[in-house]
């Protein structure tokens, strides 16, 4: 993406409108989550975010009115990703999660599961699987949007969610509602058989 | 009766049958995770293999009308667990895991946006009006 970028000339600047840029400001805010969950160091995803405004800003004349915004810059922010990559000449590191770890915990944490230990679990996934978990999962993409995004079948999509899925609950060590609230299957497993047992 | 985690877990993941278990802890445990699955204590297959089944959803399938004869049934108080009640299981799973996955974004996304990104806009803007003129 960022080796053909085109230039920020007037020819493209008719393609910039209000809508266009109040549109990018109100997705700043998902689009750096994203690039956070992408390159999982803070330095790196500021770098990535950066990159990403001025590819969008530059190639705004590719972007259709009423299609999804975030789609369409999260594409671009994917693409900005490996392109940055190839550039630094490095693999994808496997540091995912580590700025979000370290990131407070809201002081009122609610649902059943303990965020700290769902993003070391998070981090754990392959990537592949965690970029389409989070886009639908948690930034409201659809399935076909995520697919288009990565470029993929939307099966694809849908298999790697469900792997993800799979996978958090044993890394977490969840297999049923048991484990969810106060005391584990097995402690209930326990608790059935002696109750049983000893009449 | 006392029964650790870890003897029980040694048990689930053990692949014998159940006539090996000479152990009687083992064969204890066995019952009470036959009971938890709401499975007569004859029902053959190893105690793994049947916790996979019921954990995947598949624990009735292969239910003959033996272990369901009441005389033979180890019945426990609660948990008799259904087909319905392992899909719900996995509904309950993948909603908690939605809920912490909107969470960790949303606290990613609500993190303050460093200044100079809005500054960047600013002047790409600037240069536009620029043009314009």
């Amino acid at each position: 993406m960022t080796g053909d970028v085109a230039p920020l000339g007037s020819a493209h600047a008719a393609a910039r409108t209000r809508a266009f840029r109040e549109g990018l400001v109100a997705e700043m805010p998902s689009l750096r989550a994203f690039a956070i969950s992408l390159s999982g160091q803070l330095q790196l995803a500021d770098d990535l975010f950066q990159e990403t405004l001025l590819n969008a800003w530059a190639n705004a004349d590719g972007y259709q009115p009423g299609t999804n915004l975030r789609a369409w810059l999260f594409t671009i922010l994917r693409n900005t990703f490996f392109s940055l990559h190839r550039q630094r000449g490095r693999e994808v590191q496997d540091s995912d999660g580590v700025y979000s770890q370290r990131l407070a915990t809201p002081a009122a944490q609610e649902g059943a599961l303990d965020l700290a230990d769902f993003r070391i679990a998070l981090a754990k996934l392959p990537a592949e699987q965690r970029e389409v978990l989070i886009m639908v999962g948690a930034s409201g993409l659809s399935y076909e949007e995520a697919a288009t995004v990565c470029n993929i079948a939307i099966g694809t999509v849908k298999s790697r969610i469900s792997r993800a899925r799979a996978t958090l609950a044993v890394l977490l060590g969840i297999s049923g509602p048991e484990d969810l609230g106060a005391g584990s299957a097995t402690d209930a497993v326990v608790k059935v058989g002696s109750v049983s047992e000893l009449r | 009766m006392i029964l650790s985690k870890s003897s029980l877990t040694h048990v689930l993941m053990s692949d014998r049958p159940q006539s090996q278990y000479a152990n009687s802890m083992e064969l204890f445990a066995r019952r009470s995770v036959l009971g938890y699955l709401g499975r007569d204590v004859s029902q053959r297959g190893s105690t793994r293999t049947l916790l996979i089944r019921r954990m995947t959803g598949t624990a009735d399938m292969e239910s003959g009308p033996d272990s369901d004869a009441p005389s033979a049934r180890f019945t426990p108080r609660s948990h008799v667990p259904t087909k319905r009640g392992a899909s719900h299981h996995n509904r309950v799973i993948d909603d908690a895991i939605g809920e912490a996955l909107r969470a960790h974004y949303r606290a990613l996304a609500e993190a303050p946006l460093p200044d100079r990104f809005l500054v960047l806009l600013a002047e790409l803007e600037a240069k536009d009006a620029g043009h314009d003129r």
